[in-house]
C-alpha cells in the first residue's frame, strides 16, 4: 500500500519537467519585482522629485553592479554579516538554554516567562541609548542590542514547542522508560524542533533589524557596514547609492529568510506535516 | 492460578483536582497468572484505561497497591504515537537504548523484531508514509523492543478497519503465545473480548469496578466469526446490559 503511494507521488512529480517546476516557484518574485521596478519607473518619469532625490532604476542598478568591484563595499558586507552571525550565534546559544531552563522549571517560569514576552515586544532600538551608556560606542553595544532582539523570540520558540508536545507522546515515552535528561535529549526536544525552528526565524529577522539600527546609531569609524554606508551616501545626497544599499541589505534579509523558511520545510516534511506535497 | 505477573489489591482511584471530585475507580482487586490473556470490558467510564495507566506507572492509585513483581511492562494505545521524526527502525531503536540493550544489538534485535510484526521492508519509512495498521504493527515491535513481560493495550485496535483489525488480532495472538507474556487488553467490544481472551473482566461505570469475572474457555486460534466466540459475547453483552441496570437501579434509589 505505501510502495503504491510513494509510486502516485513520484509520477504526479515527474509529471512536470524540472525546468517548468522552477519556472512556477520563481515567476512569482519575479512578477512582483517588475511591478515595483515599473511603478517606481513610473514614478520617475512623472518627475514627483528632482533626480538627485529620486533616482532611476537604472542608475541605482548601475551603482549596485559597481558596488562588487569595489573592495570597501565587501569590508563592509562581511563585517555587517559577521556581526550577524556572532550576534545571532549568541542569541540562540543564551535563547536555547533560557527556554530549556524555562520550561524544565516552574519558579523561572514564573519570574522569567512572561518578562521574556515582555521583552519580545520592546523595539531593540529603544535599547540603543542604554546601550550605549553601558558599553560606549562599540562592537559590545551592538552585539549586546542584537542578542536582546533575537534571544527572546528564540526561547520562546523553544518554550512553546516544549509546552505543546503532544501528551500521548510523552506518555509513550515514560512507558518506554525514558526519564530527565533522556526524555528531553530523545524526546521533547526533538518534538519540538519545528516549533524552536519558526522561533530561529523569527528571532533572525529581529536580529537583522536590531544590527541594522545599531550600525546606523553606533558609528564605529575605523570600520565600515552596510549601515555606515548607508549614513555616508545620506551625508553625501547620494540617493542612488544609498539605494543600491539598501537593496543590499533587503536581499540579505530575504536571502537568510528564505534559508530558515527551507530549514522549517525540510524539518516539517520529514514527519509528514509539510502541505507541499498536495 | 499459576504464579501471579500482577496483582492489584484494594485500588482506588479519585481525582480532586477537578469541579468536583470524581472516583474513577473504587476497591479494584485483580490477580493475573504469568502468560494469561486478559481483558478489561467495559463502556466508555468505567475506569478501565485508568487502571492500565496506574498499572503502567503513568499514574499513582489514590488508595490500594500494584505489584507487577518485577515484571517489565509495556504499553500500546490506541493511537500508536511513534515518534514521527524517527524512522521505523529510528522508534525501535530508541526503545532499545532506553532499555539498556548495547548498540552492538541493536541490527540484529530490529530485524527480529520487524519480522515478527511482519514488517522487514519498513524499517527505513517514517510513520507518516504507514497505514494505521503498519503503525500499529510498528508500536507492537516497540513495545516488545523493551522486552516486557506484562503487555498493556489500550483499545489498539478501535480505530482500524475491521479487516485490518481482524489480522492484528491474529498478530497479537500469535505474539503472546510464541513470547509467553502476559496480556492485559482493554476494550468496549465484546466480540473483541470474546476472540482474544483467556479471562474477561467485566467492569462498570460510577463509581468504576469490577463487577464480574468470565473465562473464556474456547480452544485457540479463534476467529471473529467463529459461532463459539459469537455466544460468548452474546453472554459478555448480557452481563454487561445486566450490572449498567444495577447500576441505574441503584443511581435512582439512592
Amino acid at each position: 500500500m505505501t510502495a503504491l503511494a510513494t509510486k502516485a507521488v513520484t509520477e504526479s512529480e515527474s509529471y512536470r519537467p524540472r525546468t517548468r517546476r522552477l519556472w512556477d516557484r520563481v515567476w512569482p518574485g519575479l512578477l512582483a519585482l517588475v511591478l515595483v521596478i515599473g511603478a517606481w519607473q513610473l514614478l520617475y518619469w512623472s518627475a514627483w522629485k528632482p533626480d538627485y532625490v529620486l533616482p532611476s532604476p537604472a542608475e541605482v542598478g548601475a551603482d549596485l553592479v559597481g558596488f562588487l568591484g569595489t573592495a570597501k563595499f565587501w569590508l563592509a558586507l562581511g563585517n555587517t554579516l559577521t556581526r550577524a552571525v556572532i550576534g545571532f550565534g549568541l542569541a540562540l546559544l543564551i535563547g536555547t538554554a533560557l527556554g530549556v531552563a524555562v520550561s524544565a522549571s516552574k519558579v523561572l517560569r514564573a519570574a522569567i516567562g512572561s518578562a521574556l514576552t515582555g521583552l519580545q515586544t520592546m523595539p531593540s532600538i529603544a535599547w540603543f541609548p542604554f546601550a550605549i551608556l553601558i558599553f560606549g560606542l562599540g562592537e559590545e553595544a551592538i552585539t549586546f542590542v542584537v542578542v536582546l532582539g533575537a534571544a527572546p523570540s528564540i526561547a520562546n520558540g523553544l518554550i512553546s514547542g516544549i509546552d505543546e508536545v503532544p501528551p500521548p507522546l510523552l506518555r509513550t515515552a515514560k512507558v518506554l522508560g525514558a526519564r530527565g535528561a533522556t526524555l528531553y535529549r530523545y524526546v521533547i526536544l526533538p518534538a519540538a524542533l519545528p516549533t524552536y525552528v519558526a522561533g530561529l526565524k523569527q528571532g533572525w529577522a529581529f536580529a537583522w533589524r536590531s544590527l541594522m539600527a545599531g550600525e546606523l546609531l553606533v558609528i564605529i569609524a575605523s570600520k565600515p557596514s552596510l549601515g555606515v554606508q548607508l549614513q555616508y551616501f545620506r551625508e553625501f545626497a547620494n540617493a542612488s547609492s544609498l539605494i543600491a544599499t539598501m537593496v543590499v541589505v533587503l536581499a540579505l534579509g530575504m536571502i537568510f529568510d528564505a534559508l530558515f523558511s527551507k530549514l522549517a520545510e525540510s524539518v516539517r516534511k520529514t514527519r509528514g506535516l509539510s502541505a507541499s506535497r498536495l | 492460578m499459576s504464579q501471579p505477573s500482577l496483582t492489584v489489591t484494594g485500588v482506588t482511584k479519585s481525582f480532586t483536582d477537578t469541579a468536583r471530585p470524581v472516583t474513577a475507580l473504587t476497591e479494584v482487586n485483580l490477580e493475573v497468572a504469568d502468560g494469561e490473556f486478559v481483558c478489561l470490558l467495559g463502556r466508555s467510564g468505567c475506569g478501565k484505561s485508568t487502571l492500565l495507566s496506574m498499572i503502567a506507572g503513568l499514574a499513582r492509585p489514590s488508595s490500594g497497591r500494584i505489584d507487577t513483581h518485577g515484571n517489565r511492562v509495556g504499553m500500546m494505545f490506541q493511537d500508536a504515537n511513534l515518534f514521527p521524526w524517527l524512522t521505523v527502525r529510528g522508534n525501535i531503536e530508541l526503545a532499545l537504548r532506553l532499555s539498556g540493550v548495547p548498540k552492538a544489538q541493536w541490527p540484529a534485535r530490529v530485524a527480529e523484531l520487524l519480522e515478527m510484526v511482519q514488517l522487514p521492508q519498513a524499517a527505513a519509512q517514517r510513520p507518516h508514509q504507514l497505514s494505521g495498521g503498519m503503525r500499529q504493527r510498528v508500536a507492537l515491535a516497540r513495545a516488545l523492543a523493551q522486552d516486557c513481560r506484562i503487555l498493556l493495550m489500550d483499545e489498539p485496535f478501535a480505530a482500524l478497519d475491521a479487516l485490518t483489525r481482524d489480522a492484528l488480532h491474529d498478530e497479537v495472538e500469535r505474539v503472546w503465545a510464541e513470547r509467553g507474556i502476559t496480556v492485559i487488553f482493554v476494550t468496549h467490544n465484546v466480540r473483541e473480548a470474546a476472540r482474544l481472551s483467556d479471562r474477561v473482566v467485566v467492569m462498570s461505570p460510577s463509581p468504576g469496578r469490577i463487577v464480574d469475572q468470565v473465562e473464556i474457555g474456547l480452544p485457540r486460534p479463534r476467529r471473529m466469526e467463529d459461532a463459539a466466540v459469537a455466544e460468548q459475547s452474546g453472554r459478555l453483552r448480557e452481563l454487561m446490559d445486566h450490572h449498567d441496570h444495577v447500576t441505574a437501579a441503584q443511581v435512582l434509589a439512592s
